[in-house]
């Protein structure tokens, strides 16, 4: 009964969005001989198919990896992927996905009443773990929305840094507020404006079926956009790749820096081998100490930044957003007339409770927004040190954190595993 | 041209015309989503606007017929609406499908050619470079950030600080939900001494003693009122003269003098009018009662600092202000008594009026903690009986049923509406059946109850137990009152209606441009309903709906008109107006 309980809540958490817009029509008002069946709540997925969810998982991931890894098969990689958009997202819906399962492991983690399931965990969890072995194999198209992406980039654009660079701190804010949102129970922001999930349910809203189609527009040129500029699941996955024990390499044995693979990879995570001019000792020293300095004041002005935003965000909350609307109510002397203003008056709480109420969220959202700035701050100091530290290269490299493991670019190099190269025999 | 060479160019027409389908399918289905976002099949108001009509209509089945016709086409409308969603959807996901692998086979590279020499940079130039744009996106992000936060920050309230003691409220809340009724006690009844005065019934209803008259029940026994004026041009108005502080409370009468009181923040006034020529006889500032706290409780505009409404026995009036300041005052404009009944907790402003009973001044207080119901003595102040109800805040006032010698109090609050006995304060009777904030007060006629709360209910009670209930036309500030075998209710949105005492059938409706918060009274037979404009709708208090007029005050108004033989007072939002042929 339990997990039935907490499937109906994740299930629920998913879909609110798309059942508030499945618009029903109302009885007929006169009486008539029709019998108005009962309405049918959709059932929970059966335990035995969520456990078969995780066989697939596990398997999809394993089969990647070996793809990836050891036969460095590009064909095998992107039939895995048709089958990940195939199964995860057009047979089971997007639902639960590792993306969105961030927030359930939140919720459990702040919520004591919410008790996560198994399936979940697995979710969340496996990925990371592959990760962790294998580099962002996951990403490479066990996840439907990259496998997605993958499969619309078509004529590839490289994007300019000062494009990328601003956009690449988009997943860490995204990943905070929906921790925030998550941890306070307010919404689950990722499902909510998920791209693609619409698509495959067939019940997308226009907003969001206006945007997926951006996406995947986009995508047709700008390599997996959504995991690089949004996924918040992408950040902690970049973190476990970095930490990778068998990552996929561009070339199978010795670089001969031919640069047939230079401009190869979707989301330009090739380094390229470094020259380094040499500059004076001090000043990297220099510009090290003072970001290091910074740091803390980095954490601070972030946390401080992100509180001023307190209130703002609570609106979010559902019990703030009506306390809003009821405070406004009695101030106007008018009522809103919407559905939740009407339920709420129908339900006789006094408005001085549903204050207090949202005064006790907006206290939690004041503590997280300090956190979560806090967070932001560190990453971005993090981020300013990681440039001011030499990397040196010789060989072009797949960039650990960056690279999503496609495969793309294993065409282009010339070199085969036992080191001989193409091109010398030209 | 070769085989790949073919295949390529059939490829690329593939995408051509996939592409196209997807654009031009897309296209419909966004002019679709568009047309329906306009004329939503649900949310035409055709069919909602023709059952209304089913009320006045002569020929109801054709009507009933057309009906039909017209919500069979709605859902037909929004059924296909459907099937061209899904046809649309699934036509754009094949097409999309056939475009994506058809440009993926032409754009295929068939030999992997060497980019572009590109000249490897320095490694720290390139970190400076990444730095640089680093640093501006997140300062910019960060600058944006703030500026919203501070343009917004006055939009949005910070609901802490309506955590005042939080814990205390909630366990008192819980505790008074519990019926404590205390009993009279030797200690606390009247003093031996005092000289029982107060008026008899037959005085109470040559005057209009309180708010909806005597015994707030709305009904007044005034006849020859004048029913058309214009307080813009002045016709009929005797006289009109401006009230030196703001209120909500309605006009009192006994006599010759009439009685309001108005407050802000800093300032309560008790005010004295001849009501033959308007002039201001006294003026009472109350202020130095013993318990009174330095600074007024907030409370919203819309409810003020002096919304109750007064009530007066001929020998003194009484006035009950926002911070719970009582007094009583003589009718030379002497002070007899006062107190302070201790600060409401109460988000809008405590606004139920007061009442009385023989030697008794009836007072209803709820607030957040606790609803009470007292008696103080007229003469002296002194608290008679104490009864704390069970239920949660309400802004309505008791009304007096006279029962032989004695009578019963009848009060409304969440969710509940109880019968007290006057001289004991001992519950008889009290049925659940009001939700949210409740506002109207209880009706009284035909040996019935009648009350009613806009996402409520409304309900007809005899002994004690429901007879009917209804769901239409539900009040939501103003009061319903009784007259013969009717009832009537006026809404927030303009509606008036007339119902069957008995049953609760609607006997009619109409529907008028503005709301009503003041309360409709029944004086001469008519029905008198001030709008929130200030306009007086005047019907014929009968079975049947018979407008008489429409006569405008010039200024808006939320109160409730005061009778006198051939004379109308209505408060103003800012004046006084005494109204006579």
């Amino acid at each position: 009964m339990q997990k039935i309980k907490y499937l109906l809540i994740t299930f629920l958490f998913f879909v609110t969005f798309q059942l508030g817009n499945a618009q029903r029509f109302p009885e007929p008002e006169f009486e008539t001989d029709y019998t108005v069946p009962e309405t049918q709540t959709v059932a929970p997925r059966a335990l035995a198919w969520e456990y078969m969810d995780v066989v697939v998982l596990f398997a999809a991931l394993s089969v990647m990896s070996w793809f990836v890894i050891k036969k460095r098969s590009r064909k095998g990689i992107f039939w895995t992927s048709i089958f990940s958009i195939a199964y995860f997202g057009a047979f089971r819906e997007g639902c639960v996905c590792s993306v969105g399962s961030i927030q359930n492991i939140t919720l459990s983690l702040f919520q004591a009443d919410y008790v996560i399931p198994l399936t979940v965990i697995a979710f969340f969890v496996l990925p990371l773990l592959f990760t962790l072995l294998f580099g962002r194999t996951f990403c490479a198209g066990v996840c439907f929305m990259g496998a997605l992406q993958d499969l619309v980039h078509i004529k590839p654009v490289t994007v300019p840094t000062w494009i990328s660079k601003p956009l690449s701190a988009l997943p860490y804010i995204y990943l905070v507020l929906a921790l925030l949102l998550a941890a306070t129970g307010a919404d689950f922001i990722v499902c909510r404006y998920d791209p693609f999930i619409g698509f495959f349910r067939m019940n997308a809203t226009f907003g969001m079926f206006v945007f997926g189609a951006i996406i995947l527009i986009l995508g047709i040129f700008v390599g997996r956009p959504y995991c690089r500029f949004l996924c918040p699941y992408g950040v902690l996955l970049s973190w476990m790749s970095r930490l990778s024990i068998w990552h996929t390499t561009v070339t199978p044995s010795a670089c001969i820096q031919c640069k047939l693979c230079e401009t190869s990879c979707p989301v330009d995570a090739i380094d390229k081998p470094t020259i380094v001019k040499p500059e004076p000792a001090d000043k990297g020293r220099k510009r090290l100490i003072t970001l290091l300095i910074l740091l803390p004041v980095f954490v601070f002005v972030g946390g401080f930044m992100s509180s001023l935003m307190y209130k703002q965000l609570s609106t979010i909350h559902p019990t703030v957003s009506l306390a809003e609307e009821i405070k406004w109510e009695i101030d106007n002397h008018k009522k809103t007339g919407s559905e939740e203003s009407k339920a709420f008056h129908t339900s006789g709480i006094p408005a001085e409770q549903l204050f207090v109420d949202a005064a006790s969220i907006q206290s939690q959202f004041y503590v997280g927004t300090w956190l979560g700035g806090a967070l932001l701050g560190l990453f971005f100091g993090i981020s300013l040190l990681q440039h001011a530290v030499v990397q040196r290269r010789t060989d072009y490299e797949p960039n650990k954190s960056n690279c999503v493991s496609c495969g793309k670019c294993y065409k282009y190099c010339p070199v085969d595993k036992d080191g001989k190269s193409s091109l010398i025999q030209l | 041209m070769n085989d790949t060479a073919q295949k390529k160019l059939t490829a690329k027409y593939l995408a051509i015309i996939s592409g196209s389908i997807v654009l031009i399918v897309s296209l419909f289905m966004i002019l679709n989503f568009v047309q329906i976002k306009i004329h939503h099949p649900i949310e035409s108001n055709t069919v909602d606007t023709m059952v209304k009509k089913l009320v006045t209509t002569d020929d109801e089945q054709t009507l009933r017929e057309e009906i039909r016709v017209v919500d069979l086409l709605a859902r037909k409308a929004y059924f296909s609406y459907l099937w061209q969603l899904k046809t649309g959807a699934w036509l754009a996901i094949i097409s999309g499908l056939v475009f994506v692998f058809s440009l993926r086979y032409y754009f295929k590279k068939e030999n992997i050619t060497p980019a572009n020499e590109q000249k490897a940079a320095d490694f720290w130039l390139n970190r400076n470079k990444e730095r640089k744009w680093l640093i501006i996106s997140v300062s910019g992000l960060a600058i944006v950030a703030f500026g919203l936060s501070f343009a917004t920050n006055d939009y949005y309230t910070d609901f802490s600080k309506f955590v005042k003691n939080e814990t205390k409220e909630i366990a008192t809340s819980k505790a008074a939900i519990k019926d404590t009724t205390t009993q009279i006690n030797d200690t606390t009844t009247v003093d031996s001494t005092t000289v029982a005065d107060f008026p008899t019934d037959a005085e109470i209803k040559q005057n209009h003693p309180a708010f909806r008259g005597p015994y707030g029940l709305g009904v007044s026994y005034k006849t020859k009122l004048p029913t058309d004026w214009d307080g813009t041009s002045g016709k009929n108005i005797k006289w009109k003269k401006a009230i030196p502080l703001p209120g909500l409370n309605s006009p009192v009468i006994w006599g010759n003098q009439l009685y309001i009181s108005g407050a802000n923040e800093k300032t309560r006034k008790v005010f004295c009018y001849n009501r033959l020529n308007g002039n201001l006889l006294w003026t009472v500032d109350v202020k130095g009662i013993a318990g009174s706290p330095a600074k007024s409780p907030k409370v919203t505009n819309d409810t003020g600092h002096s919304a109750s409404g007064l009530t007066t026995d001929g020998k003194r009036v009484y006035a009950l202000f926002s911070n719970g300041d009582l007094i009583a005052i003589d009718n030379s404009g002497k002070q007899i008594w006062a107190k302070n009944l201790g600060v409401p907790d109460n988000h809008y402003g405590h606004s139920s009026s007061l009442q009385f009973f023989k030697d008794k001044l009836i007072i209803q207080y709820d607030d957040n903690k606790s609803c009470k119901l007292f008696a103080f003595s007229t003469q002296t102040g002194e608290e008679v009986w104490k009864t704390v109800r069970s239920g949660k805040i309400s802004w309505t006032s008791p009304v007096i049923v006279p029962k032989g010698n004695g009578a019963e109090i009848i009060v409304n609050n969440l969710p509940y509406i109880a019968a007290y006995n006057a001289e004991t304060g001992k519950e008889k009777w009290k049925v659940e059946c009001l939700t949210g904030e409740v506002g109207s007060s209880p009706a009284y006629g035909g040996g019935m109850v009648f009350t009613a709360n806009e996402y409520a209910k409304m309900v007809g009670i005899k002994d004690g137990k429901i007879v009917w209930e209804g769901f239409d036309y539900l009040p939501d500030v103003s009061s319903p009152v009784a007259y013969k075998d009717m009832v009537f209710f006026t809404t927030s949105y303009g509606d008036l209606a007339c119902f069957n005492q008995k049953d609760g059938a609607v006997l009619w409706h109409h529907e008028f441009d503005n709301g009503f918060y003041g309360s409709p009274v029944i004086a001469d037979g008519k029905l008198y309903c001030i709008d929130r404009t200030g306009t007086t709708v005047i019907v014929e208090a009968a079975r049947e709906f018979k407008l008489i007029g429409q006569p405008i005050l010039g200024e808006k108004s939320d109160c409730t008109p005061a009778f006198a033989d051939g004379t109308i007072y209505i408060r103003g939002q800012k004046n006084l107006y005494c109204i006579s042929k």
